[in-house]
């Protein structure tokens, strides 16, 4: 595999030996411009300077919709979501072809990616608390502490206001689907606070085509509503910022989330009760310091407490073989340390975290429990900003260095199923490049390269007992990432063509040392770095706003993802679609909006050898939005003729369902 | 793909096998003489259900014996799949959470006949089923682990609700748990023999009396072998969660292979030998016990003839051993003939050679068994392969 990583380190030293020129306020334009729902804060990333390439989502796109995090952000482009079927099921995301494994998932600068399993499930996260939604695709400002090769998802929830509001909204749609939504801001001189609460219940009992584990024979196929797939989960979010002065600020809060969500068998019998449980609950404070000793230095310190449980029950054993009752405890106590320079001609930005974690499991039918298991993590980036020509020229160069010690005690399944003590110990060097070229006020170019590694988790590094067999000598996964494009952002006052955004970028990644496991005669799996693979693509993406307030929106993902384990057989990635094409109509009147939306995917390999051949996707879904002072409705029609569609070959997904949502802003 | 390897050596081990082959078809026909006393050739095809590594996914080897060619691209599916056959038909059984059984005619291998899901709505879990023996063309028995009910058949239909005609319940030999995990069957002169493991799935799968169940396919009735009104009419084993059973009729034995528990092990398991007519039984090979097993845990088992039998011992995981013995005096060839291997299956073929599933290698590898010398080193199934079965057609004039 090729590995530029020497080029890219020699690009970052010789980028800080650069002598730029005398500098003027940057002609970079936000391609976001007007649109910032929320003020900027001290380590955000500031979209003016960075070189990544960003998919944002606004709070005015999602509010008031049922549907989940991962249904928000799946149309965009180069983003795939995989989700066992209907609302709250469990949702893996990728990015530009990558393993949901390799995304990382942020909540209010907290990492949610754990040591005990890689991948965070999306549909956790409460949509109506999110303000926004960043995608950085590829290369990771130096603001997230942790990167890896498949990109972060920045999840912004409400933050405290100036204003005073309260918003209580009421929903309800198909498959007895309720929600109760109430947010409320409140400003006093120095204080300013935010509580937020959300309670969703489903039955998802959807529609579906049941084909009775004969998949070629449709003669026994019959349309059933899915059973045992209820879902309940409510959260609650509450923040308080005091302003010491204008520029230091301290702030607290406290989330809690909980969503109980019950598993159907694969036979879709009416008397399964198989569930999993999950409690999650963040505490932090926050310390802001925007011009720290000189005015050109800002300060964020950050301390952050997370205890995260989850219960599976299987107890009568419908899902699996054997009797399931696994309890899972995670905690996670976090410091975080940034620092940002702002000079005449560079900046420079210095982001340090230590992250400490335990995890327990206890196994209560098999007596196998797993206690005191520890990940101690240290991370610090560093990333320049070098403003050349004017600023229309940014270079970025940046580096992060990771260190972790890992420490388990528990059953191996490969020592005869005795108590073990284990540790391991990793440390990685990640440089990466950025440029940024303004080459007029409506276009900018960007170039990025970047090298990224995956830690193995807990459960690949260690096992779980019973199930899935540990290698302790696993490697991190290591990849090289690298994207180039341009956004283009034209105002055509006076046209037909009010405004037209453009962006494209194409895109390459080598990745080696995957993790993967491989199963023996008796089907006992154990994970190996016995993975290889290449992922090209190109995304391009065009809005164009038109007369009579009407929008046009095309996204579209070109992807190739190739296994290269086998060199003399490279074989297609599964899961993955070559070609995805999404077209939205927009509407907007005054206070209403009308929206038609098409998602188109090409048929997919649901795995790596290509056995197992998936039908291409066509989706419809619409929606209708009104807005007044002090009401606001929506409607949203989703899968509007019922395409049968399955992100996993053994489920499928809900065919149409509605829902309708009142909103009542009280002031 | 890789073929059939043209060395001098192999090509001189083809010309034996083909020979052996002819000479095979020629005896054939002397003692089995059709009307007008010609012997008709056989033509013999090995197929084999393979998996992903990553147990994604699966797919159907063919490979030919004339020429050891492969045709590896054939169905695709999912992973856990075995497959059962009957003259010119093999069955594609689809396990756990597939519940299925496809039926195939080896020259359409890739065109399905019928599909049918074997689950009982009365039933709770999934019936995982295991093996299909053909008593004739056009009825069965299906083996379910998961259930403990046989399914009796209907191969000629389409129609789901032709296909079960009739049961036979093994219930009775089950644990508390209501499921005597039916895992092998065997037909011979009009008996069913059916092999039971007895796990315990309340209790982290532990063994409980393993048994071999006999009835008469002429009523389905179950064959009392021991006069103990107390106790199930089947041959109660010695060893302890068997997989596998063959059966040599020139002694009229059968010979299970069997690992004990799984997890953690305890070497009750071994080769037992059962005399099909005083039914009694006999330990043949010892798996050893918790200090001393040289052989790890048996997994599976071949036998040529009553002083020529192998099998495969589990140290850990993906380190298997095949192994030589002889099935009269239990004596074992303490050297393997391969080591340091994943082997699920082997199966003595139609022409006297060991056929092993290679793992590691994703492919078949096959012994000589006059010598056991390697007569192929490696077959390639693209996948990697798990059960291995022969079909023999008849061709016609």
């Amino acid at each position: 595999m090729r590995s530029p990583v020497f080029t890219i380190t020699l690009l970052f030293l010789l980028g800080a030996f650069v002598q730029p020129s005398v500098a003027s306020s940057p002609l970079v334009i936000d391609i976001n411009n007007g649109i910032d729902a929320i003020p900027h804060e001290t380590g955000d990333v500031d979209k003016t300077i960075t070189s990544s390439f960003i998919q944002t989502v606004e709070a005015e796109n999602i509010r008031d919709s049922h549907l989940g995090l991962a249904q928000v952000i799946e149309n965009y482009s180069g983003i795939k979501i995989r989700q066992f079927g209907g609302l709250g099921s469990q949702s893996l995301v990728s990015i530009r072809g990558k393993s949901a494994d390799q995304v990382m998932i942020y909540l209010d600068g907290m990492l949610l990616n754990n040591a005990s399993g890689g991948s965070v499930d999306l549909s956790q996260i409460p949509i109506d608390q999110i303000v926004r939604i960043e995608v950085y695709k590829d290369i990771i400002p130096i603001e997230f502490s942790e990167a890896s090769n498949g990109g972060v998802i920045n999840i912004i929830t409400r933050r405290t206001k100036k204003t005073n509001t309260t918003r209580i909204s009421v929903g309800a749609g198909m498959f007895k689907t309720h929600k109760l939504t109430f947010a409320a801001t409140q400003s006093m001189k120095k204080w300013q606070y935010v509580a937020s609460g959300t309670y969703l219940k489903s039955n998802n009992n959807y529609k579906f085509t049941f084909e009775n584990g004969t998949p070629e024979s449709p003669d026994d196929h019959e349309v059933q509503n899915r059973q045992n797939n209820q879902l309940s989960q409510y959260n609650l979010i509450a923040k308080a910022k005091h302003s010491i002065t204008e520029q230091r600020t301290l702030q607290f809060a406290a989330e809690f989330f909980n969503k109980n969500k019950h598993i159907p068998s694969l036979r879709n019998r009416t008397d399964t009760h198989t569930y999993v449980e999950n409690n999650d609950k963040h505490f932090y404070a926050n310390y802001i310091d925007r011009q720290l000793g000189s005015k050109n230095l800002e300060l964020n310190l950050n301390a952050k407490a997370s205890l995260k449980s989850q219960r599976y029950d299987d107890s009568e054993r419908q899902i699996g073989l054997v009797k399931m009752l696994i309890d899972q405890n995670i905690k996670t106590f976090s410091g975080k340390g940034y620092v940002k320079y702002r000079g005449n001609t560079f900046d420079l930005v210095s982001n340090n975290t230590l992250r400490y974690e335990t995890l327990n499991l206890d196994d209560f039918y098999n007596s196998k429990n797993s206690k005191d298991n520890k990940r101690m993590t240290f991370s610090s980036g560093l990333q320049a900003y070098f403003y050349l020509n004017n600023k229309k020229l940014i270079v970025s160069p940046a580096v992060r260095y990771f260190i972790s010690q890992d420490n388990y005690s528990g059953y191996s399944l490969f020592e005869d199923d005795t108590k073990i003590d284990l540790s391991q110990r990793y440390s990685t060097l990640a440089p990466q490049f950025g440029l940024r070229y303004q080459l007029t006020t409506e276009a900018t170019l960007k170039f990025n390269a970047g090298q990224y590694y995956r830690l193995p988790n807990y459960i690949e590094l260690f096992g779980i007992s019973g199930y899935l067999g540990s290698n302790e000598s696993l490697l991190p996964e290591k990849g090289i990432n690298m994207d180039a494009g341009f956004e283009y952002l034209n105002y055509l006052k006076g046209n037909r063509f009010t405004q037209l955004n453009w962006d494209f970028s194409v895109f390459h990644s080598w990745i080696e040392n995957e993790i993967n496991y491989s199963f023996n005669s008796q089907g006992i799996g154990k994970p190996s770095n016995n993975y290889e693979s290449t992922i090209s693509g190109i995304e391009n993406n065009i809005t164009l706003e038109m007369f009579y307030d009407i929008d046009v929106v095309s996204q579209t993902t070109l992807l190739l993802p190739l296994n290269k384990s086998d060199p003399g057989n490279t074989k297609i990635l599964g899961g993955r679609s070559i070609w995805s094409q999404t077209t939205r109509l927009v509407l907007n009147h005054n206070q209403w909006q009308l929206f038609f939306e098409h998602v188109w995917e090409s048929p997919y390999y649901y795995d790596n050898e290509e056995r197992l051949p998936g039908k291409e996707k066509s989706v419809f879904n619409s929606g209708f939005n009104a807005n007044t002072k002090k009401l606001a409705f929506s409607l949203s029609l989703n899968n509007i003729f019922s395409h049968q569609n399955k992100d996993y070959f053994t489920q499928p997904s809900p065919e149409l369902s509605i829902f309708f949502t009142a909103s009542l802003k009280l002031s | 793909m890789k073929l059939f390897n043209h060395s001098k050596n192999n090509i001189k081990r083809l010309r034996q096998i083909t020979m052996l082959a002819g000479a095979a078809v020629l005896l054939n026909g002397c003692l089995h003489p059709s009307e007008d006393n010609a012997v008709t050739p056989s033509v013999h095809y090995a197929v084999i259900s393979t998996q992903a590594s990553d147990n994604q996914s699966g797919d159907i080897s063919i490979i030919s014996l004339e020429d050891f060619s492969a045709d590896n691209t054939n169905y695709g599916g999912l992973s856990d799949t075995v497959i059962s056959t009957h003259e010119d038909v093999f069955y594609r059984i689809g396990r756990l959470n597939q519940d299925n059984v496809s039926k195939f005619q080896i020259d359409a291998p890739d065109s399905r006949i019928w599909q049918h899901n074997v689950n009982d709505a009365s039933e709770e879990g999934n019936s995982n089923p295991y093996k299909l023996v053909a008593k004739d063309k056009n009825s069965g028995y299906l083996i379910r682990y998961g259930s403990p009910k046989i399914w009796v058949v209907n191969l000629n239909t389409s129609n789901l609700g032709e296909f079960k005609i009739g049961e036979i319940d093994l219930g009775h030999y089950a644990l508390d748990d209501g499921i005597p995990e039916a895992a092998d069957a065997l037909l011979i002169d009009d008996k069913l023999y059916v092999l039971m493991q007895n796990l315990d799935r309340n209790n982290g799968w532990i063994p409980g009396d393993a048994y071999v169940a006999i009835f008469d396919i002429r009523d389905n009735s179950e064959i009392a072998t021991n006069s103990n009104d107390s106790t199930p009419k089947g041959i109660r084993l010695i060893v302890t969660n068997p997989s596998k059973m063959k059966y040599l009729a020139s002694n009229n034995m059968l010979y299970v292979a069997a690992t004990g528990a799984y997890f953690p092990s305890d070497y009750t398991g071994g080769i037992e030998s059962i005399n099909l007519t005083n039914y009694n039984t006999e330990i043949v090979v010892d798996d050893g016990d918790i200090e001393e097993h040289p052989y790890g845990q048996i997994n599976n088992i071949a036998i040529l003839n009553s002083t020529r039998g192998y099998f495969v011992g589990s140290k850990a995981w993906k380190d298997d051993a095949l192994y030589h013995f002889n099935p009269s005096t239990g004596i074992v060839n303490p050297v393997p003939l391969e080591s340091n291997n994943d082997i699920e299956d082997i199966e003595i073929g139609p022409l006297g050679n060991l056929w092993m599933t290679d793992r590691d290698a994703s492919g078949i590898k096959i012994f000589d068994t006059v010598d056991n010398s390697i007569a192929e080193e490696l077959i390639s199934t693209d996948l990697v392969p798990y059960d291995i079965e022969f079909i023999s057609v008849k061709q016609s004039d």
